[in-house]
């Protein structure tokens, strides 16, 4: 087996058992006493709508985690098709409600503990309180520790309660009686209106498939085991709920069953006191289903903080929260810290809230549900603006499917109680607010919808735009300026040069060493052999020159086969604004240089400054400019390096007749700040106005504009020429521009 | 296989390191035998679930563990020529001597990490196991600055 497949070990079952084993624990042991005093018999009806709301939401999850089997679930997706505010929404969506449902799996842990054990109460807390507490802090010990050995145990749980339920099913069968299910007041005895609220409660019960998405990166075969164990697992427990409710009101009648342990009670019932001559039968009976039910909860609370920390992970991955949270232990090698903060924060709810189970559970579900919609909408935007996504199975019945799964998720928050949506309200307002105060300065990370609608400002209205401009991150206050170096000789010219820019426009370089490796090396092979003592040098210069211009620096190594691909990439992932790098050689026609030129014509993943040359010397900076967007890029950068380094800059125009040229250079230079600097007008030959102005100069920075910048190098040949003409130092600029595959390789005529 | 018995037994030296610190520590313990050691392959182990979600994000343990492999690499690379590798399994210890097994190394060098009984207890008490279950020659190597 290759390392890959080693570290992708959970197979179908294994996922399946985190969905029906996170889920079984709420819905037939904690639940349905409560419920049916809400609802009466046709609570069962409210299990059932229940089931059919997270199937649609399942058939997303499914679409979303196939496409991007990644940690963090939910919160992964929507942070990456609607950008950081609504990822900040739905990751403390995920992780709030994680908290809230673990609270409830423990107070319902609590609740069958107290009938095996009396515990008493302490101060503030109730008996069940104080069982819940301690198993809360079990749950969170076992996971800080971190002992193997409960994650294997969670297909025996599972296996052996499904095997515990069917022989209750199969009692309760031969108890059941319809004249208990329907009682005296009928099977509606509160009326069909009661179904839906009976839904908002019994929700929680559904609340685990999503979980299975959250360790997507370590399933066997996703594209093929994440659909059917989501599916599947959403599909087995909407089952089970529903024969074994139905079979509970059946054998207890609903004003009796017991909202503290009603499977112990309807066991209790449903199995006869003695089997010929062994006594005692009911009272066994009974007490498997405790234990039962103390190992379904503490399974699904665990599976919960299991869950929770690879939201926080994502979160960190994304600044949304600090990294700090997520350091793995050194000895048990656990996300400990987060595991105690999501732990305390279970602590605080039991405490808090412990005493009335229905503000818990609706609590996680309407935190969940808020995330549901999120990823139903960002479903959508993922198909309509996202080029490359590519999910392995897609939802029946597009565009329906999402759009109802977002509907019903936020209709059924509407049958909760004002308490909870009042709490889902503050909740969205603080996470939008830890946005503004805390994430949006760090998270670098822009998502598909605000890329889509600021990139087509013709074609959505003003306010749209600007809307999405106000919001957007600003990882660090300004842009990011990515260096990718990897020739230590051009170390200190391509770090200035980002160091000025950065010092400029007060952003933050992120300096990332490109480790080239070789072609037949397959990338994940090379992961082996990471980073060399060069690295860590060559990052430790960077980050002292970029230093020197008093901007954050942060410092990343990637590894490459020929380089750009894998460098827009990193850009791309790193949020980047602007790139900078070296030609990785001197000589445009030679071998590697010409590659990577030639890539430079493809899709540019930010603005991209290219330095010829092994120093950065910005003292006389030339702009030759004809106009034109890669153009405004030069004038930007030569803005920068005066404002920073001092340099002086004089801008260069090539026409035949000086009095229209000079008309137009001056326009174009204050409308680029640049009024004051020093205009310069030539006729004549192109090439040997810029060759003949290039002397005096020590840089010039050349857009690519108006025409394909491949033709230029390839066919035109006017760079080329220039550059190896000239003694002084170029940079190359280009602004990414919608332009067809055609005329970015052939120019626009 | 009759090179094994014919080379010195530190030519080829498998380290697996556990942390940040581990790292460091080896390396430094390692120092005085470089002289002795031919090549050195550091192994970081990630303790896989066996069919059940792992203790941690496996994207955090892999680029943790590419960090770990890399301050090896910079404290020892100068001296004798380092291969890392990122091994995943269920049994730490049965891990590493399969790892060794595969890159064919003379000897295991480890760097005991100590910690109270119970912490030993909770972490499967590595040290303890790799000597013996031993399936090569395993060096327990002292702390340079406990002399």
């Amino acid at each position: 087996m290759s390392d890959t497949e080693l570290a992708k070990d959970l197979g179908l079952v294994s996922a399946m058992t985190i969905g029906i084993g996170t889920m079984i624990g709420a819905g037939i042991f904690v639940l349905p006493g409560v419920a049916a005093q809400e609802a009466g018999p046709v609570v069962v009806a409210s299990f059932v709508i229940g089931g059919l709301i997270a199937m649609v939401n399942a058939l997303s999850v499914s679409e979303l985690g196939t496409a991007m089997p990644r940690a963090g679930g939910g919160y992964y997706y929507v942070n990456r098709a609607l950008g950081p505010v609504f990822g900040s929404i739905a990751g403390m969506g995920d992780w709030m409600g994680l908290a809230f449902a673990s609270a409830f799996y423990c107070i319902g842990f609590g609740q069958y503990l107290a009938t095996l054990a009396p515990i008493g109460g302490v101060l503030f807390l109730n008996e069940i309180q104080i069982g819940a507490l301690i198993a809360g802090m079990a749950f969170v010990g076992v996971n800080y520790v971190g002992a193997k050995e409960t994650g294997g145990i969670q297909t025996v749980i599972v296996t052996l309660l499904l095997a515990i339920l069917t022989v209750f099913a199969v009692a309760g069968w031969f108890s059941f009686d319809y004249a208990t299910l329907a009682g005296s007041g009928g099977l509606a005895p509160f009326g069909t209106g009661a179904i839906l609220p009976g839904t908002a409660l019994v929700f929680v019960s559904f609340l685990g498939y999503a979980k299975i998405a959250t360790v997507a990166e370590e399933l066997k075969n996703p594209g093929r085991n994440l659909p059917i164990a989501i599916i599947g697992s959403v599909a087995i427990v909407t089952v089970l709920y529903a024969i074994l409710v139905t079979l509970m009101l059946g054998v207890v009648s609903w004003p009796e069953l017991s909202q503290d342990a009603p499977v112990a009670q309807a066991a209790q019932m449903a199995f006869p006191a003695s089997v010929g001559p062994v006594g005692g039968v009911a009272a066994a009976a009974a007490t498997v289903m405790t234990l039962g039910a103390l190992l379904a909860t503490a399974s699904s609370a665990n599976a919960s903080i299991l869950a929770s920390a690879r939201i926080n992970f994502a979160m960190g991955r994304d600044r949304i929260v600090t990294n700090w949270l997520n350091e793995i232990h050194p000895n048990y090698a656990t996300p400990y810290r987060s595991i105690l903060v999501t732990g305390a924060m279970i602590v605080v709810f039991i405490a808090l809230l412990g005493r009335d189970i229905e503000i818990l559970a609706k609590a996680a579900s309407v935190l969940h549900l808020i995330v549901y919609a999120l990823m139903n909408v960002a479903l959508i935007v993922f198909r309509e603006a996202d080029p490359e996504y590519d999910p392995e199975f897609t939802v029946p019945f597009y565009p329906v499917t999402p759009v109802l799964g977002a509907l019903l998720s936020l209709g059924l928050v509407a049958f909760m109680d004002e308490i909870e949506i009042a709490l889902s309200g503050v909740f969205v307002v603080v996470a939008l607010g830890w946005y503004a105060l805390y994430a949006r300065s760090r998270t670098p990370r822009e998502g598909v919808l605000s890329s889509y609608l600021r990139d087509e400002e013709t074609d959505v209205p003003g306010p749209v735009v600007d809307a999405a401009d106000a919001v957007a991150p600003n990882g660090g206050e300004g842009p990011t300026i990515m260096v990718a170096l990897s020739n230590p000789r051009t170390e200190g010219a391509l770090v200035t040069l980002a160091g000025a820019l950065a010092a400029a426009q007060g952003g933050r370089v992120v300096a990332t060493h490109v480790v080239t490796v070789p072609d037949q090396t397959p990338l994940d092979a090379a992961n082996e052999h990471p980073v060399e003592a060069e690295s860590e040098r060559l990052l430790a210069d960077a980050k002292r020159d970029a230093e020197a211009f008093d901007v954050s620096v942060e410092t990343r190594s990637i590894l490459s086969h020929r380089g750009l691909h894998e460098v827009f990439d990193a850009a791309t992932e790193s949020g980047a604004d602007t790139l900078v790098m070296g030609y990785g050689g001197n000589h445009l026609a030679a071998g590697r240089a010409e590659g990577a030129l030639d890539e430079l014509a493809h899709d540019l993943p930010c603005d991209v400054l290219v330095l010829d040359g092994e120093t950065f010397a910005p003292e006389r900076v030339l702009i030759p400019t004809a106009g034109g967007i890669s153009s405004d890029l030069s004038a930007e950068v030569g803005a920068a390096l005066r404002e920073t380094t001092g340099a002086s800059v004089t801008l260069l125009h090539v026409a035949d007749d000086e009095t229209e040229g000079r008309a137009f250079l001056t326009e174009w230079a204050d409308e680029h700040g640049l009024g004051d600097v020093d205009l310069r007008v030539e006729s004549g030959d192109v090439e040997t106005a810029i060759e003949r102005a290039a002397r005096d100069h020590t840089l010039m920075i050349v857009g690519a504009t108006e025409r394909g910048l491949l033709s230029r190098l390839v066919h035109d040949s006017l760079l080329v020429d220039v550059i190896d003409d000239v003694e002084t130092s170029v940079l190359l600029t280009e602004r990414p521009q919608t332009r067809s595959l055609r005329e970015r390789l052939f120019g626009r005529r | 296989m009759s090179n094994h018995v014919e080379n010195a037994p530190l030519d080829h030296v498998l380290v697996p390191v556990a942390s940040e610190k581990d790292a460091s520590a080896t390396c430094a313990a390692l120092n005085p035998y470089l002289d002795e050691i031919e090549r050195i392959t550091a192994v970081h182990v990630i303790e896989k679930g066996g069919g059940a979600p792992d203790k941690a994000p496996l994207e955090k343990r892999q680029s943790d563990g590419t960090e770990f492999l890399a301050v090896v690499e910079t404290q020892l690379g100068d001296a004798v020529p380092v291969d890392t590798r990122i091994a995943y399994g269920t049994d730490v210890v049965a891990t590493l001597f399969d790892e060794a097994e595969a890159v064919e190394a003379t000897a295991l060098a480890f760097r005991p990490r100590g910690g109270s009984r119970i912490v030993r207890l909770l972490t499967g008490d590595t040290a303890t196991k790799l000597v013996t279950e031993a399936e090569l020659p395993v060096v327990s190597l002292p702390d340079p600055d406990e002399d």
